[in-house]
Order: structure tokens, then C-alpha cells, then sequence
């Protein structure tokens, strides 16, 4: 199947997604929320890289897809880890009370 | 009459950028995950329409398939109140502004650097195996093999190293009176 | 009077022609495929279950609605629609009924791609031939497995939903096992994919003219990672932990009642019917009659001679797809159920090593000994 749709609308869409996640990203005040929203700006991103792969006819925009993919499966995977890890020490996954560290 | 490709897209963007907007405001994770998980399916229909099918399988297979069911699965397990997941609110807007001012910057540059951006584009050659499987995957394990590699080896890291992080040994539970 | 049967005729005529043809073969398979997967199959499994069961414990089973009790279904069904849709007081509204629907929908996309039938022009009917399948995917396989993996939304928001303990508990249960044996089930299918050449099941099917991949030692080994893989995703007895009506009631749909348990309870088993045509597909050669050689063209049966020659191969196959049907029953009413750790080591240390060493086997044997 061939599109037929100009790539800036679909650039543009990348970026208005990458957006959401980001405003997300950096309104939200738990960890997990944080997570999904991090998520969703990898997708954001692959988007822009299939995109760019249509653009020039070739593989590699497919292949960095994969690896992406690849990093954001172990991102999430410890990022989940870590946060169980925090709630089992303070039974909440608040991110303002994680201040231990703070001088 | 509108081209069925437009109509598509713009549907498709509309579900994706609504959805979008749900993951990032919705107060609750776990609809910010049921949000996200429709967003990465119609994301995967995108991709289709681009012609690249690899990319669209692995999609729903990777990312709806396994990444978002260990979000579902620990939203499960930590079965959190609000009190748990505090107050939202406080949000840093200055530097969430200037980012997004970059961001559109660096989107216009593009459109202007490359004026063929807004051209509609051209149709894939015939006999074209761009986005296929078999086409992907020749390209992955020969031009890009160490890429490949070194993605494997980043799982098995991220395998042993969320090992140690969550595993705990079992407490126990002493019963009393129980004879040892 | 003669202008209407002018028209008549004529509606004959576009439907006859070769242009409409295509389109009507398009929406008759698609009738075709969910009226037996949902109106047929899955009332009929659900007789077979309970007379197999009735018959393993030395019962009668269900014998009153209509002969030997065939009818039984119907009126299950019927019992179902008309029961009140009760929804408890402390659930999760939206997701509880977002759930059924999360597990019928996967169901029924999966089923779309199975294909039943060699392609076929129907007797030149056709201009080209066309393969037996609604969707005629090239990523086929991939499809089935993306799709599969979604079913454990349904199960894990069910649980959540239904704001009960045995509930959460069922679902946790369920998504830990499905994302365990889904590994498994992707190891043996990447042996099957190596061995093929191909993810378009049409193409599975071709490179078993000669020899079906379960007379293959990997594709042996790959069958036997598949069949406890196949039990395990569709949570069916020995591994129905996640209902386990012992030990959590029934585990994930203790609140569900009416219709939005008979969804649950259809998806199932056009879950099961889906993976039996895979095991089949994979491993004993689709709608070919025998392995070997033996196929249908080497027995000197033409499967496009005739618009309905195309019905004896889909029946073979139909019958192989019924003897593992079939098996799911057998098992589930003789093997007792795993205990969980059991089920978590059984999926991760012995069948996904195992998978992995018959990867590296099946691909040994293509690079250094040109076949397997």
C-alpha cells in the first residue's frame, strides 16, 4: 500500500504526539504515569522514523524502529522494577517525597 | 471525492492524538495505559498505511503485546489508591514551553530545508519490498548485525539486571506453636 | 411485469459476471469462516465438552435438548441472553464491561487470517487464484501471535474490574502465565518459521509437501514446546490456574454473569480453534492428505477441478482441526492442574531453554547440513 498523504502531516503528528508525552511526562507526579508517558514519546519518535524510512526508501528507518523498541522494552522493564522496588520501601510511588538525596 | 488514503490518515490521527492527550491527562494509570494501548494499535494501522508491515506486526506484537502488559500487570499488583499515587499539579510550564518552542522550531527548519516535505508522495516502485519482512530482517542481520547484536545484548542486561533489582527472598511467615 | 424481470435477470447476469464474482467470494468467505467458527464450532465444542466429561467420569451428560442433546448450546445461549445483566455494587464500570468485549474482539481478529483451504480459482470461476482466508496476510504468523497477546487485557482487566480479591488474584495469575508461555510458544514458532523460510501460512503449508514438519526431529521438539504453550494461553486445564474454581472460585470471571460471561466463555473456544488450525498448520501439513508426498495432487485428486472441489480438503483439514479439539477435552478432564510454581518453572526453565537450544539446532542443521 502506497500513502499518498504529504510527510510533513505525518512529521507533524509525530510531534504533536511526542508533545502529549512530554506534557505528561512533565506534569505528572507519579512514577508510573511517568513510565507510560515516556513510552508514549518512544512511539512518538519511531513514528518520525518510519516516516523517514518511507521517505528514502530504505531500511535502516525500520531498523532503528527495532532498536528502539528494544531500549524502551528494557526501560520499562527496569523502570517498573525500580518503582516496585521504591514502593515496597515507602508504600506509595510518589515522586515529591523522593527527596532523600535533596540537600 | 476525497482520497480513502486522507481519509485514513485523518482518522487515524485523530484517534492517536485524542488518545494521546487521554495518556497524559487521565488522573488514573490505568487508563493512561488503556489509553496508550489503543494509541500503539492505531499507531500500528499507520504504519500499514506507510507500507511498512514489519514494522506494523512488531508494533501490536512488542509494544501492545508485552511492554504495556508488564505496565498492566504491575498496575495490577501494586493495586494503588490516589492517596498512593499523590497530587498532581506544580507543573514546571516555563521549560515545558521552551521545549515545545524547540521542538516547532526545529520542525519548520525541516519544512523549510525540504519543500518536497508537502509534496504528496511518490508511489512505491512496482515489485518494491520496502517494509516487508523479509526485507527488514535481510538488512538487519547483514548491513545492521552489530546493531543487532549489541540489542540482544542490552536485553540480557536489562534481563539480569531487573533480576536483582525485584528479586527478594520470602519471608516465612512463623507460625506459632509450630513444632520446628 | 417484463420490466422487472428484465431486472431480475440482469442482477443475474452482474452477479455471474466475473467482475462481481470476486466480491462475492470476498464477503461469502467472510460469512462463511465466523459463521462456523462462532455459530458452529464453539456451540458444538461446548456439547462435545460436556458429553466427553460426562463420559470420562462414567455420567450420561446432557441428553434432553433435542437429539442426544445437541441442542444443549442453543439453550445455554438462550439461558445467557435472557438472564439479568447484573453488575455488582463496587465494581469498575466502564472496564467491566470493557473486558468481555477485549476478550471477544481478539478472539474473532485471529480467527480472520486462519486459512482453510488450498487457493483455489473455484472450478475458473475466478480470474486468479484465491486463497481461502478473509484476511490473505503475508505476516500471517506474526498477525496471530501479535493478536494472541492482546487476550490477556480482557482477563487482567476483568479481574481488576471486578474489584475482588479472587478476581485480582486470577488475573495476576493469568497475565504472569500467558506473557511466560507466549515466549515458549514464539520459541517453537520461530523453529517452524526457520524451517519454512516463510511467516504467510500459505507458504508453511507449501514447504510441508514433502514432509510434514512433526516427522522433522526440530519440528518434532518444536511440537512439543507448542502443545503445552497452546493449553497455557488459552488457560485450559492442566494450566487453568487463573480460574482455578478450587482455590479462587473461578478465579477471573467470578463477578461476570449473563452475556458478558458468554463471552468469555465463546472467546475461549475460538481461542482453542484458532491455535488447533495453527498446531495443524505448522505441524501436519494443513489441508494436505498425507505426509510424504502424498498429497492431494499426488493421489490424483484435482482440488480446482470443480466451484466445490475445494470442500474435501477443507474437511480434511476440519477433521485434524477437530482431533486436537478434541484433545483439549481429553486432557482437561484427565490431568490434574499444576500447582503454580510448578506451571512458572515448567514454562521457563525447561520449555523456553529448550526452544532455544532447537533454534540453534534447526538453524545449525540449514547452514552446515542443507536441511533438516
Amino acid at each position: 500500500m502506497t500513502t499518498t498523504v504529504p510527510f510533513a502531516y505525518w512529521l507533524i503528528l509525530s510531534f504533536g504526539v511526542f508533545c502529549f508525552g512530554a506534557c505528561g511526562f512533565l506534569i505528572r507526579k507519579n512514577a508510573l504515569s511517568l513510565l507510560i508517558c515516556l513510552e508514549l514519546m518512544l512511539s512518538a519518535v519511531n513514528m518520525a522514523f518510519i516516516t523517514f524510512a518511507r521517505m528514502h526508501m530504505s531500511e535502516g528507518g525500520n531498523i532503528l524502529y527495532f532498536l528502539v523498541i528494544t531500549v524502551a522494552a528494557c526501560e520499562s522493564a527496569q523502570g517498573l522494577a525500580l518503582m516496585i522496588n521504591y514502593f515496597r520501601l515507602k508504600q506509595n510511588i510518589r515522586l515529591d517525597d523522593a527527596r532523600a538525596l535533596a540537600g | 471525492m476525497p482520497d480513502l488514503h486522507h481519509i485514513l490518515f485523518f482518522s487515524f490521527a485523530a484517534i492517536i492524538l485524542f488518545s494521546a492527550g487521554m495518556v497524559a491527562f487521565r488522573p488514573r494509570p490505568v487508563e493512561s495505559a488503556m489509553w496508550l494501548i489503543l494509541n500503539f494499535f492505531v499507531t500500528a494501522g499507520l504504519y500499514v498505511l506507510l507500507g511498512s508491515h514489519f514494522t506494523a506486526v512488531i508494533q501490536v506484537l512488542v509494544y501492545a503485546g508485552a511492554i504495556m502488559v508488564l505496565f498492566v500487570f504491575v498496575i495490577l499488583l501494586l493495586n494503588l489508591d490516589p492517596r498512593e499515587l499523590g497530587t498532581e499539579g506544580g507543573a514546571s510550564w516555563s521549560s515545558l514551553v521552551l521545549f515545545m518552542g524547540f521542538l516547532s522550531f526545529v520542525l519548520v527548519a525541516l519544512q523549510l530545508a525540504t519543500p518536497d516535505l508537502l509534496k504528496a508522495p511518490a508511489a512505491l516502485p512496482e515489485g518494491s519490498t520496502f517494509g516487508s519482512v523479509e526485507a527488514a530482517s535481510r538488512e538487519l542481520l547483514t548491513k545492521y548485525i552489530w546493531g543487532f547484536q549489541l540489542s540482544g545484548i542490552i536485553l540480557l542486561l536489562a534481563l539480569i539486571g531487573v533480576g536483582l533489582i525485584a528479586y527478594r527472598k520470602a519471608k516465612v511467615p512463623q507460625v506459632k506453636g509450630a513444632q520446628a | 411485469m417484463a420490466e422487472r424481470a428484465l431486472g431480475l435477470e440482469q442482477i443475474i447476469n452482474i452477479v455471474l459476471s466475473a467482475s462481481v464474482l470476486p466480491w462475492v467470494f470476498f464477503f461469502g468467505k467472510i460469512l462463511f469462516i465466523f459463521t462456523l467458527g462462532f455459530g458452529v464450532i464453539a456451540p458444538v465444542m461446548i456439547w462435545v465438552e460436556r458429553r466427553v466429561a460426562a463420559f470420562i467420569q462414567d455420567r450420561v451428560g446432557p441428553n434432553r435438548v433435542g437429539p442426544l442433546g445437541l441442542l444443549q448450546s442453543l439453550a445455554d445461549g438462550i439461558k445467557l441472553l435472557l438472564k439479568e445483566d447484573l453488575r455488582p455494587d463496587e465494581v469498575r464500570p466502564f472496564f467491566f464491561i470493557l473486558a468481555p468485549a477485549l476478550a471477544a474482539v481478539p478472539a474473532a481478529m485471529a480467527f480472520a487470517v486462519v486459512p482453510f483451504g488450498p487457493e483455489t480459482t473455484l472450478g475458473g470461476l475466478l480470474p486468479e487464484p484465491a486463497r481461502l482466508q478473509i484476511a490473505p496476510l503475508n505476516v500471517g504468523l506474526l498477525y496471530v501471535l501479535a493478536i494472541g497477546s492482546l487476550a490477556v487485557y480482557s482477563i487482567a482487566l476483568a479481574g481488576w474490574a471486578s474489584n475482588n480479591k479472587f478476581s485480582v488474584m486470577g488475573s495476576l495469575r493469568a497475565s504472569a502465565q500467558m506473557i511466560s508461555y507466549e515466549l515458549a510458544m514464539g520459541m517453537a514458532v520461530v523453529a517452524v518459521i526457520l524451517m519454512s523460510g516463510s511467516v504467510d501460512l500459505y507458504d508453511i503449508v507449501k514447504a510441508q509437501t514433502n514432509h510434514w514438519f512433526i516427522f522433522t526431529i526440530p519440528g518434532f521438539i518444536a511440537f512439543l514446546i507448542f502443545v503445552p504453550a497452546m493449553f497455557a494461553e488459552t488457560n485450559r486445564t492442566p494450566f487453568d490456574l487463573p480460574e482455578a474454581e478450587a482455590e479462587l472460585v473461578v478465579g477471573f470471571h467470578t463477578e461476570y454473569s449473563g452475556m458478558k460471561f458468554g463471552l468469555f466463555f465463546l472467546a475461549e473456544y475460538v481461542n482453542m480453534t484458532t491455535l488447533s488450525a495453527m498446531c495443524v498448520l505448522f505441524f501436519f501439513g494443513g489441508w494436505e492428505f498425507l505426509p510424504f508426498g502424498l498429497t492431494w495432487e499426488g493421489i490424483g485428486y484435482q482440488v480446482d477441478q470443480h466451484w466445490f472441489s475445494w470442500v474435501i480438503p477443507f474437511a480434511w483439514f476440519a477433521a485434524k482441526v477437530a482431533f486436537f479439539l478434541f484433545v483439549f477435552v481429553w486432557v482437561r478432564w484427565t490431568l490434574p492442574r499444576f500447582r503454580y510454581d510448578q506451571l512458572m518453572g515448567l514454562g521457563w526453565k525447561t520449555l523456553v531453554p529448550i526452544g532455544i537450544a532447537n533454534i540453534a539446532l534447526v538453524a545449525g542443521l540449514i547452514t552446515f547440513a542443507g536441511g533438516f
